[in-house]
């Protein structure tokens, strides 16, 4: 009986881990929702939330606390502005497509 | 999308902690959160011409093509009659080798980028502009060719 309890509730972490999972990966990236992305900026984790579009869409329009990395310009700047490969990094743009 | 292609590369420039934000500002505004300005364009109408529609004045010598994409234009490859690349990235510098004598249509990927584009060029004087609606995206979709850019 303990056995069976035993593998039905790891039968569940598994399965519910995996669905959890599948949730916040696309195509190898992880993905961060609205609500998640607002709650790290409200608790002011040390995320660096990069806008890689060009500096006149930046201008025209960026969330709060953002930085401007364009995206050909990745490769030298984002070095300057992590204070480590292991700082969190969040990347924005105008959305899907 | 941008934000995925910097993505990708950070993680291979080593970064481990990398996330992508994909509703992007369209899913920033719609939950009602606010955003910054620090460069701000006339709401002006941009008109959008449609695939065929560009096609023909094409061939009639109406319009002066402009490809506003960045590298991501290597990718699809380039409406065949195009007059200029300007992307994004230097459009601010560079827009005055546009000429002011025709009708500019600009065209990105998938026309997300243009109105922008499009509103800061009408704000210096190209005030005949209109874009591509749904980008060479929409031009491939309607069967149209693409020249394959090889530099």
């Amino acid at each position: 009986m303990i056995r069976k309890t035993l593998f039905f509730t790891l039968l569940f972490v598994l399965v519910y881990g995996a669905s959890a999972f599948a949730l916040t990966q696309q195509g190898g990236l992880t993905i961060v929702s609205t609500p998640e992305l607002k709650t790290m900026l409200d608790k002011k984790e040390p995320l660096l939330l990069v806008n890689p579009l060009a500096p006149l869409n930046y201008g025209v329009a960026h969330i709060p606390g953002s930085i401007n990395i364009p995206l050909s310009l990745l490769d030298s700047e984002l070095p300057k502005k992590a204070s480590s490969k292991e700082q969190k990094v969040v990347f924005y743009c105008l959305g899907p497509k | 999308m941008h934000s995925k292609d910097a993505a990708r590369l950070a993680a291979k420039m080593g970064y481990s902690n990398v996330l992508v934000y994909s509703e992007g500002i369209p899913g920033w505004l719609k939950n009602g959160y606010q955003i910054k300005s620090e460069i701000t364009l006339p709401k002006v109408k941009i008109p959008q011409v449609a695939p065929n529609d560009l096609k023909g004045k094409m061939a009639a010598g109406e319009v002066y093509l402009v490809d506003i994409r960045g590298e991501e234009r290597k990718k699809t490859g380039l409406i065949p009659g195009t007059n200029t690349w300007l992307d994004d990235m230097n459009i601010i510098d560079k827009y005055g080798t546009l000429p002011k004598d025709k009708p500019l249509v600009v065209y990105d990927t998938a026309d997300k980028k243009t109105l922008t584009a499009a509103r800061f060029l009408h704000s210096k004087g190209y005030t005949s502009i209109m874009r591509l609606g749904g980008g060479i995206l929409k031009w491939i979709g309607s069967g149209l060719p693409v020249e394959k850019i090889t530099d």
